[in-house]
Formats: structure tokens, C-alpha cells, sequence
């Protein structure tokens, strides 16, 4: 009698997106039994030429695997670190003393070994290196199987679409996957860091980790969903379930998986001209999303929510923890982070506030670093202070005048010495940019790029200010419009004016995270566009199907038309007709 | 061996301490030097650790803040322990330079 076995839903660590429906191959996790064997006399040198040579092969077929799979940064550092350690002279030393000294063969002495490094490795009290372990227990795991002459236990074929359930998965077996058939996989073990997430995500292939229970509960054959977006694995789920996700699945595979996977893809037009794609930050615990949306580094973190919400602003020490997060996290890449940019309405002072009558045109921005206040030379130490974690830049708001920048800059200089003075660390180049995002900033590009490192141009603010309108205001808010023509020039005037004093200028406003702004912020010759991290992927898409050339004749085109509405029409039209699936569901212009 | 010997104290900078990278990019440069190397944590200094092996590095469990001693005996001792307790006291990982990438190649 066949016994009906019940669905099940199992949540785990949502490791890589995308929705995979398939067979299940369940693999058994070997276990490597370690002979034993007592070397006779005079067996020892060529015991340990063996465990050199079973070396040497373990380094070339990880080198094999890792030239097979696409170039990624945190890929690289995987199989890097593996490969460093199968070369390490202290390791092949060691092992080959036990061979000698304790006359035992060289699989044996590896295991031993091993287990004292690891026994070492889990006496570390730092978190993040004591987990360094993982990368010996691999490392030492393809030296065994090499010495035991043995390849990775292959998952055997297969004929239809797979989903892999496994204990775990080494950066080893994931890049050897079959991709033809295997099509998503779930793991027992591993964390949000883990090497199997890091490798589903390079390869664009669903994944849920840190299941614990899959193994047990999945049978070889069984109907298994895998959806990598929510965490989730259903195993024999029941029809409406299999439809309902094979609906979702083939809108999502289409859109965000397809997009993530751009992550490790380098953010360049189709002729090679590179746009560095960064992240706007509000916080500073979102810059662990970075990489997941392949950012390079922070365009923006705006440091408001630091003076939010309380009696007296935040001290020098609290702000420099969230400012070593944020260049710790964005490193290699550089972090933007934007001096306060509240309206002096919204900070927290004793006493009472005066009212402004007219706050955006008030005193916010840099206009509050006036005679080196308080408030800025805490921000401003502690910026100099976190510099050393990572590639700090300082971006300064709401500059009208070459005056402001010049003060900051003496401010700056003279805080440097005081905190080298008081033995603190000050990384030996800081770049200092402004905010493009007042008329004014727009017509004193040149003189101001000869105080700054860089541009970034704030789009939001710069709408506002150049076609007058307060886009809450509903009465006059469709004014407000991104591709307005005094807004189209004014772009050109600042990124031509910084490319022609040698100036990098980028966008870090809303514009920016817009897809149907990319291929004119392309043509305009920006060299940064920073955004919600979300938005990345769908911008790096269409960057990546944008040709310079076309993009700058996009340009010429629009610069020539009159008013916003044709601009809107004209450009939407031609998005449209490039990027059908994305821009369907825009509304109709009017 | 030459008997010059020389050390020096250095202090990890790294948000991360001394992982994986750090401690390649240490071992490929000592391994570069006559010298021979040796690393302990400062206070510790009967538990010395090769300076030419990542896991004897890694074993450290340097983390920020960790001061390292650096020891180096051989003819250019004294430039190894500049060159290596740099690294150590870098804040963050500079980008590969060319001369450098081609110069480890040799």
C-alpha cells in the first residue's frame, strides 16, 4: 500500500533569489574514512613526496575550477584563501614531521594536523577569524580526497530539472554543478555568509541554506520548491502551491534573478565605458546590503537620522562608529558620506527654536559649518577620525559659494593636526566634494572644481531649485520634473564644467536610481550614479545595454526639444522601444 | 645566515584584523626577504609563529588594536621588519599596483 507522505514547508537563510521547482537529488554527505597506516623504515621520504605532489594536484584543480567560473571579487577571495593555504610551508611542514617523527602515512598525519589547527582556530575569540576555520576544514578536505586519489563525489547524471539537497555544499561541488539540469539547491547548513551563498549568488542559482532539517525531510525524487527570495523550501507541495509558484517564479526568474546576477558584472555600457553604480545609504547597517545589489562602495550616506529624534546631537564617539561601519563596509570601494544636511529647523538644540519662514532657502546644509560651530567640528573629527577604516570622502551640502568650501577645508586641515597631535590615526588622503544642487553651485563648477576632489549632483534638490517648485506642494508639484529642459542644461553646464577641470561628477539623487534616466545620465558623461541599493541591478541592466555613442545622441535629441512634456514623450518613447519589459507598466504620459 | 636581527612592535589597524588577504599579501612579501621571519603576539613572546605561513598568521587571531612583535634575522632583517610591520599597520587593503603584481610574478 503506498503510504501518502504529507507537504511540508521548511524556512531557512534566503541565500540566492529566484524560484526553482524540480526533482530532488539528495546527497548523502561522504564521509572520508582516513586509512591507517605504519610506515616501515625508510618509507618516509617518499611518503612525503606523495603528500607534496597530492598538493600540487589539489592547487591545480582548484585553479582549474576557478578560471571555469566567471571573475568575482569575493569568488576570487575563496578560492585564493583555499589556495594559500594548500601552499603553506608551515602546514606541509608540520604534516611531513608527523610522517616522519610518528611513522605514520601521510592521510593520517593530515587529519591530525588538521585537527590541532582547527582546535587552535576555535580558541580565537574575534568572531570573523575564528571563522577562518571553514576554509582549513576545506582546504584540507581537497588535500585528502587528492591524496586519496580521489575527485569530489560527483551528484551523478542527471536527465531533468534538479534541486539539490545536501548537507552542504563546498565552493568546489557549486561551481561544478551541472547547470543544465541542476537548477536551485538547499542546504542543512550555512549562514547569510557563508561560501555556498556567496557562490549561488555569483551563479544566479536559487538558494535557501541553513535549513537543518532538508536532508531528513526531502526524499531522492521528491517535488521540491525552492524559493531563494523568501527563504523557503516546500517539499511534495500540493497543486495550487506548484501553480501559484510556477506564476511567480516566471515573473521573478525574468526580473530580479535575472538582475542579481548582474551583482558580480562589471557596470559599463556596452562600449566600455565605465559608470561606477554605488549605493545611497540611510543608515549605517544597510551598507552590509551593498554587495548583494553589486554596489561599488557609498555614493551617499546621509547622516540626519544621526541628529533624529533627540535632545542633543550625537557625540564624536557615537558618530564615529556608525562612520567606521559604513567605510569598513564599503571597502574597497570608497564611502560618500554628506555632512548634516538638516534644516536648522530639524536639529536638536536647548532652548527655543527660531522659526524660519522659508526653511529650504534657510539655514541647513553647509551654511551650518559658519564659524567652525560646534556642530561641525564634531562631525567633521569624527569623519577624520573613522578615515582610516576605509576610502572616507566628505561631500558637503547645499554649497553656494567658493568661501564655504574653502572654510571647510581650513577646518579640516587644522582638526587633522590637532588629532595627530592627540595620537589618533588620519588617513593621508581625504577627498572633499560638493553637492551640485543649487543654481549657484551650477554656474561656479570651475572655480569650485579647483577647491574639490569631486562632484556629486543632488537631483532632487537641484529640480527644485532651478524650476522653483515645491514638489509637496500639489498645486504646483507637476512642475516638478527631472527632464525639464532648464534641468537638462543645467546637468550639462556642471558635469561639462567638472570634466573640463579634470573632475569626476556623479548623481545622487532620485534621477539616478531612475532606469529611465540611465541612458541620459549616461550621454550627459557622468561618472557615478548613486541610489538605493535595490535600484541597482535594474539601472546596471540598462547601462549595460547602452552603447555612449547612441546614448549621447539620445542627448543631442532631447537638449534640442522644448518643453518638459516633449522631453517626457521623447524619451519615454525611446526607452520603450529599447526596454519593452521595463517600461510597460509605466503610466501613459499625458 | 648573516646574524643581523632586528624587531619591532606594530599594532593591527584592520576593522577585520589580520585575515586572509592581509596575511597573504605579509607571507608573499616575507618570503621575498632573506631573512628569516617570525611573528608573536606582543606579551606572548614565547609562541612564536613562522612569518612565511597564512595559517600560522591566521592563528594569531590578530584583531584590531592587537599589537604584533615582529622579529627578523638575516642581511636585510631591518628592511623586512619595516616592510612587513607596514603591512601589518595598514587601516585597509590598497589597490594592486601594477609594479607591485609585477614584481611578485618574478
Amino acid at each position: 500500500m503506498r503510504v501518502e507522505r504529507v507537504a511540508t514547508v521548511l524556512d531557512g537563510v534566503a541565500a540566492a533569489p529566484g524560484i526553482a521547482t524540480g526533482r530532488a537529488r539528495v546527497l548523502v554527505p561522504e564521509r572520508l574514512v582516513i586509512p591507517e597506516r605504519r610506515l616501515s623504515s625508510g618509507d618516509a621520504p617518499a611518503e612525503i613526496a606523495r603528500l607534496l605532489s597530492a598538493a600540487g594536484a589539489a592547487r591545480a584543480r582548484l585553479e582549474a575550477v576557478h578560471r571555469s567560473l566567471t571573475r568575482v571579487e569575493l569568488v576570487d577571495a575563496i578560492f585564493q584563501t583555499q589556495l594559500m593555504i594548500l601552499e603553506d610551508r608551515q602546514l606541509l611542514d608540520d604534516v611531513a614531521r608527523r610522517i616522519r617523527d610518528e611513522g605514520i602515512n601521510a592521510e593520517r598525519a593530515l587529519h591530525e594536523e588538521a585537527a590541532r589547527l582547527l582546535a587552535v582556530f576555535d580558541s580565537i575569540p574575534d568572531p570573523y577569524l575564528r571563522e577562518r576555520r571553514a576554509d582549513i576544514e576545506l582546504a584540507v578536505r581537497e588535500l585528502l580526497l587528492s591524496l586519496l586519489g580521489r575527485e569530489p563525489a560527483g551528484i551523478g547524471p542527471l536527465r531533468e530539472p534538479t534541486v539539490l539537497i545536501a548537507g552542504d555544499l563546498s565552493p568546489t561541488e557549486i561551481a561544478q554543478l551541472d547547470r543544465r539540469y541542476v537548477i536551485g539547491f538547499a542546504t542543512d547548513a550555512g549562514g547569510p555568509a557563508s561560501h555556498a551563498v556567496i557562490l549561488a549568488h555569483s551563479l544566479g542559482l536559487p538558494a535557501v541554506v541553513g535549513l537543518g532539517t532538508v536532508t531528513s525531510a526531502v526524499r531522492e525524487g521528491d517535488l521540491v520548491i525552492v524559493d531563494g527570495s523568501a527563504g523557503r523550501v516546500w517539499v511534495r507541495p500540493d497543486r495550487d502551491v506548484v501553480r501559484e509558484q510556477a506564476e511567480r517564479a516566471a515573473s521573478e526568474r525574468q526580473r530580479s534573478c535575472a538582475l542579481l546576477r548582474l551583482a558580480d558584472l562589471p557596470a559599463e555600457t556596452c562600449d566600455g565605458r565605465q559608470v561606477a553604480l554605488r549605493a545611497n545609504l540611510e543608515r549605517a547597517d544597510e551598507v552590509e546590503r551593498l554587495r548583494r545589489h553589486g554596489a561599488a562602495g557609498v555614493g551617499l550616506f546621509r547622516t540626519e537620522f544621526l541628529y533624529l529624534n533627540r535632545e542633543e546631537p550625537p557625540g564624536e564617539d557615537e558618530q564615529l562608529r556608525h562612520y567606521r561601519a559604513v567605510l569598513a563596509g564599503a571597502a574597497p570601494h570608497p564611502a560618500t558620506i554628506r555632512t548634516v544636511d538638516l534644516g536648522g529647523d530639524k536639529l536638536p538644540v536647548a532652548g527655543p527654536r527660531r522659526t524660519e519662514t522659508n526653511p529650504a532657502l534657510g539655514l541647513r546644509g553647509v551654511r551650518l559649518a559658519r564659524g567652525r560651530s560646534n556642530l561641525y567640528t564634531v562631525q567633521l573629527r569624527a569623519l577624520l577620525r573613522a578615515s582610516p577604516a576605509g576610502r572616507l570622502r566628505i561631500l558637503l551640502p547645499l554649497v553656494t559659494g567658493v568661501e564655504e568650501v574653502v572654510a571647510v577645508r581650513a577646518h579640516l586641515a587644522d582638526l587633522r593636526s590637532v588629532l595627530e597631535a592627540e595620537g589618533h590615526l588620519v588617513a593621508p588622503e581625504i577627498d572633499l566634494g560638493v553637492v551640485v544642487e543649487t543654481p549657484a553651485a551650477v554656474a561656479l563648477v570651475d572655480l569650485l572644481a579647483a577647491e574639490v576632489e569631486f562632484f556629486s549632483i543632488g537631483t532632487n534638490d537641484l529640480v527644485q531649485y532651478t524650476v522653483a517648485v515645491d514638489r509637496d506642494n500639489e498645486a504646483v508639484a507637476y512642475l516638478y520634473d527631472a527632464g525639464h529642459p532648464a534641468v537638462l542644461r543645467a546637468l550639462r553646464s556642471a558635469i561639462d564644467g567638472a570634466h573640463a577641470a579634470g573632475r569626476s561628477i556623479g548623481v545622487c539623487g532620485e534621477m539616478a536610481g531612475d532606469p529611465l534616466y540611465t541612458r541620459v545620465l549616461v550621454g550627459l558623461g557622468v561618472d557615478e550614479l548613486s541610489m538605493s541599493g535595490v535600484s541597482v541591478p535594474r539601472v546596471k541592466r540598462i547601462l549595460r545595454a547602452t552603447d555612449a555613442a547612441e546614448a549621447r545622441a539620445l542627448v543631442a535629441e532631447l537638449l534640442a526639444l522644448r518643453t518638459a512634456g516633449e522631453v517626457a514623450d521623447s524619451l519615454l518613447k525611446e526607452m520603450r522601444r529599447c526596454f519593452p519589459e521595463e517600461f510597460e507598466l509605466l503610466p501613459a504620459v499625458p | 645566515m648573516s646574524g643581523l636581527a632586528c624587531e619591532g612592535i606594530f599594532t593591527v589597524q584592520r576593522e577585520l584584523g589580520m585575515h586572509a588577504r592581509p596575511a597573504g599579501r605579509f607571507v608573499a612579501r616575507a618570503t621575498r626577504f632573506v631573512a628569516d621571519i617570525q611573528v608573536a603576539r606582543a606579551g606572548s613572546e614565547d609562541e612564536w609563529v613562522s612569518g612565511r605561513s597564512v595559517l600560522s598568521l591566521l592563528s594569531l587571531g590578530a584583531t584590531r588594536g592587537t599589537q604584533l612583535r615582529l622579529r627578523a634575522v638575516g642581511s636585510d632583517a631591518e628592511q623586512a621588519v619595516a616592510v612587513l610591520g607596514g603591512i601589518i599597520e595598514e587601516a585597509n587593503e590598497p589597490e594592486p599596483e601594477p609594479a607591485e603584481q609585477e614584481s611578485g610574478a618574478v
